[in-house]
C-alpha cells in the first residue's frame, strides 16, 4: 500500500533532503515538489495527494492558509506540517487550521516517516520538544485530569482568557488559574500551548473537541 | 498679586473714608456753629430787652457782629450780612415783634425748647432752621432766634463741604479705574496664568474663548496660542520620527530574524539532514560518502551566507575607505542582482567616517531600489568633487517612477523607506539627497556634501 504525497518547502537545500528521506522509503510515492504556496495549493488541488507535507513559512500562500482552504474545500487531503524550529504558536494555529500534525525539518528520516504513516491512517501527530519529553515512555500516560479541568482545558485552548473562563463556568478567576497550574502539573506542561499538545498527544482532549 | 490688588485698592478707599468722616464732622460742625450762634445771639436780644426795658415797642435789635467770632468771620467776609430771623412773642404766644413766621413756626412745632439751647426743626416746606428760645422781660417775653440753612451756608460751610466731595469723587474715580484695571488687567492676567501653567503642552491648545482685556494682553494670549500650536505640531514631529525610528528598528529586526530564517537556519537544518541520510543503516559505503560530501557542501554554503550577512549587516571593508568600499559593494552587488555596475570615484578623496558610511549606504539601497523597482540592466555610480562640495551621483537606466505624487514623505505613507532613508541617511552626514526620476527615463540619484 504505497502513500502519494506532495513535499512544499521553499527552500532547496531542506527540500531536497527531505526528498532524500522520502525517496528511502518504498511506500512513498512523491506525485509533487513545490517551492512556493500558490504552486503547492494548485498541487493539492489537481493532485489530491493523500498527505500534503507543508513548509509553515512559504511565499506567496503559507502553509496554515493552504490547510485552512483544504478544510474548506472539503478535500481528501492531510494536511502535515513542517516547520525548521518549534513556534507552538505556529502549530496550534495550524492546528486549528485542520492539520493532522507537524514534525521538525531537522527529525530523523525515521521520524517523518513514522509521522507520516500515522496521519495517512487518520491519527495525530505532534513532534517537537514536546513530543520528544515523552518520547521514552511512548506509554506513559499521565496522572488523570478531572473533568472540570478538562472543561477549562478546553476553553483554554479555545483562546479564551482566564476571566472569560471564569464568566462561563461560573467560578472565579482565581480557580481557573488554580485548575490551570493543576493541569500543567499533570501533564508536566510549562505552559498553556504546550499544556494542550500534551493533552492531545496523549488523547486527554481530542482534535476535534478543539476544533468545534 | 492679593497684596498688590489690596495696595492698589486702599489708598481710594481710605480717602473715601476719610472724605466720608469729614463730611459728617463738617455737618456736625456747621450745626454746632449754627446753634451756637443761634443760642448767643438769642440770649444777647433777650439781654438787650431786659436791659432796655420790657416794653417791646421799643425793642431795637443791636448791631451783633461785635459779639461772636465766628459771626464776626461772617460779617467780616461780608457775606450775607445778617443771617439769622429774629421774633418776640409774649407769654400768651402773641408776636409783638420780628418775623410772624418764626413765631408760627415756634407755635406751631410744638417742641419743648430747654431755656437757651438750640434744635433744629422743620417748617411745612421741610426746610431745616436752627431755633433757639430765651427768656426775657422778666419772664414775660420770649425771644426767639432761627437761622434757616437754606441761607446759611456761606463760602465757609460750602469749602467745608466742597472739600470732603472734591476727595470723595476722586476717591471713587481712583477706585472706579482701578476696578477697570482689575477687570481688564489683573483678571484676564491671572487667567492667562492660570491657562499657561495648566496647559499641556504639545497636548492641547487654549480653548477658543472671548477673553476681555486690554490689548496688550489680548495680543499675549494670541501669541500664548501660536506658541502651543507650534509645542503641538513639535511634538508629532519628534513623536513621528520617533516612530519611524522605531518602526525601522522594529523592521530590520524582522528583517535579520527572516534572513537568518529562510538563510542560515534551512542551511544547518538542511546539513542536519544529510547526516541523518549519512547514518542510515540501509547506506552502503558510496550512500555515505555521497551523503558526507554533500553536508560538506552545505556547510560551506551556509559559512558563505552567513558571512554575508555579517557583510551587508556591517561591512568590513568601509574602514578601507569610499573607493575600496564602494568598489567592494559594486562588484558584489553586479553578480547578486546580474546588472552592470561602472563605478568612478575621484581620486584623493578624504571623506569623514560618517560621509563615508552615508555614501555607502546610500549606494547599497539605490542600486537595489534600482534592481528592485527600476528593473535597470546598467547603473552608474560617481563620485566626485566639486566647487559645491563632494557629490554622489547613481544613475540607472530602468523605468523610472513618478515623482510628482507626494515625494519621499508621500512614498513613505506607503511604507516604501528606501528614499527617505537614503534622505535621511545625506542629512545625519550634513548634505542632502535629491531625486530625480521620471516614469521610462530611469532614476537619478544625487547626494551632496557641501
Amino acid at each position: 500500500m504505497s502513500i502519494n504525497l506532495i513535499l512544499a518547502d521553499d527552500h532547496p537545500l531542506t527540500r531536497a533532503g527531505l526528498m532524500a528521506y522520502l525517496a528511502k522509503e518504498q511506500e512513498f510515492n512523491v506525485v509533487g515538489e513545490f517551492a512556493d504556496g500558490e504552486s503547492a495549493w494548485n498541487g493539492v488541488r489537481e493532485l489530491k495527494p493523500q498527505v500534503a507535507l507543508l513548509d509553515i513559512r512559504m511565499p506567496g500562500l503559507d502553509g496554515v492558509t493552504i490547510t485552512r482552504k483544504i478544510k474548506e474545500e472539503g478535500l481528501p487531503v492531510v494536511a502535515l506540517m513542517l516547520t525548521s524550529y518549534d513556534a507552538q504558536q505556529y502549530v496550534l494555529s495550524s492546528l486549528r487550521a485542520g492539520a493532522r500534525g507537524y514534525v521538525l525539518k531537522s527529525s530523523t528520516a525515521e521520524t517523518l516517516s513514522r509521522a507520516i504513516r500515522i496521519v495517512a491512517r487518520g491519527g495525530l501527530y505532534l513532534d517537537s520538544e514536546v513530543a520528544n519529553t515523552v518520547e521514552e515512555g511512548e506509554n506513559m500516560s499521565p496522572e488523570p485530569i478531572s473533568a472540570r479541568e478538562r472543561e477549562v482545558l478546553l476553553l483554554a485552548a479555545k483562546g479564551l482568557s482566564g476571566k472569560e473562563i471564569a464568566a462561563q463556568l461560573y467560578i472565579s478567576e482565581r480557580t481557573v488559574q488554580t485548575h490551570l497550574a493543576s493541569i500543567y502539573d499533570k501533564l508536566g506542561a510549562r505552559n498553556k500551548t504546550e499544556s494542550m499538545l500534551l493533552a492531545l498527544k496523549y488523547g486527554v482532549v481530542m482534535l476535534e473537541e478543539l476544533l468545534e | 498679586m492679593f497684596f498688590l490688588a489690596l495696595s492698589i485698592f486702599l489708598p481710594p478707599f481710605g480717602i473715601m473714608l476719610l472724605a466720608a468722616t469729614d463730611l459728617v464732622y463738617s455737618q456736625m460742625s456747621v450745626k454746632n456753629l449754627a446753634r451756637s450762634y443761634v443760642e448767643s445771639f438769642t440770649e444777647y436780644i433777650a439781654h438787650t430787652i431786659d436791659m432796655r426795658g420790657s416794653d417791646p415797642t421799643r425793642i431795637e435789635i443791636p448791631p451783633y457782629e461785635n459779639y461772636n467770632l465766628s459771626l464776626g468771620l461772617y460779617t467780616y467776609l461780608g457775606l450775607g450780612g445778617r443771617p439769622g430771623l429774629l421774633s418776640v412773642i409774649d407769654r400768651d404766644g402773641v408776636p409783638i415783634y420780628g418775623s410772624e413766621g418764626l413765631s408760627r413756626l415756634f407755635l406751631s412745632s410744638g417742641e419743648n425748647f430747654p431755656m437757651g439751647s438750640a434744635k433744629e426743626i422743620y417748617d411745612e416746606n421741610g426746610e431745616m432752621f436752627t431755633v433757639a428760645v430765651y427768656p426775657s422781660g422778666h419772664g414775660d417775653l420770649s425771644v426767639i432766634g432761627a437761622v434757616s440753612w437754606r441761607d446759611l451756608p456761606g463760602f465757609t460751610t460750602r469749602a467745608l463741604y466742597l472739600w470732603p466731595i472734591l476727595m470723595g469723587s476722586a476717591g471713587l474715580w481712583s477706585a472706579l479705574s482701578i476696578w477697570n484695571l482689575w477687570q481688564k488687567v489683573i483678571v484676564p492676567l491671572r487667567n492667562l496664568e492660570h491657562e499657561i501653567s495648566s496647559l499641556e503642552w504639545g497636548e492641547e491648545v487654549p480653548a477658543e474663548r472671548p477673553f476681555d482685556a486690554i490689548s496688550e494682553l489680548q495680543k499675549l494670549r494670541l501669541t500664548f496660542t501660536r506658541v502651543a500650536h507650534e509645542a503641538i505640531s513639535r511634538v508629532s514631529i519628534i513623536r513621528s520620527c520617533m516612530s519611524d525610528m522605531v518602526g525601522v528598528q522594529e523592521a530590520e529586526r524582522t528583517k535579520i530574524s527572516r534572513d537568518i530564517h529562510d538563510g542560515p537556519l534551512q542551511d544547518v537544518t538542511a546539513l542536519i539532514q544529510r547526516i541523518h541520510l549519512a547514518r542510515l543503516p540501509s547506506n552502503d559505503a558510496d550512500d555515505t560518502k555521497r551523503e558526507l560530501d554533500l553536508a560538506e557542501n552545505i556547510a560551506q554554503a551556509t559559512v558563505k551566507e552567513m558571512r554575508g550577512l555579517c557583510d551587508f549587516l556591517n561591512p568590513p571593508w568601509l574602514e578601507l575607505g569610499l573607493d575600496q568600499a564602494l568598489t567592494e559593494l559594486t562588484e558584489r552587488q553586479s553578480v547578486q542582482y546580474g546588472v552592470r555596475i561602472f563605478l568612478d570615484v575621484d581620486e584623493g578623496l578624504e571623506l569623514s567616517e560618517s560621509v563615508t558610511l552615508a555614501f555607502f549606504r546610500v549606494v547599497q539601497e539605490a542600486v537595489t531600489n534600482s534592481v528592485r523597482h527600476g528593473e535597470a540592466k546598467n547603473i552608474w555610480v560617481d563620485v566626485k568633487r566639486d566647487e559645491n562640495g563632494i557629490e554622489l551621483c547613481v544613475q540607472d537606466d530602468g523605468h523610472g517612477f513618478d515623482m510628482a505624487e507626494g515625494g519621499t514623505a508621500g512614498l513613505r505613507v506607503e511604507g516604501h523607506r528606501g528614499l527617505s532613508n537614503m534622505e535621511e541617511r545625506m542629512m545625519l552626514a550634513g548634505g542632502r539627497l535629491k531625486i530625480i526620476s521620471y516614469p521610462g527615463e530611469g532614476t537619478c540619484i544625487r547626494g551632496l556634501i557641501p
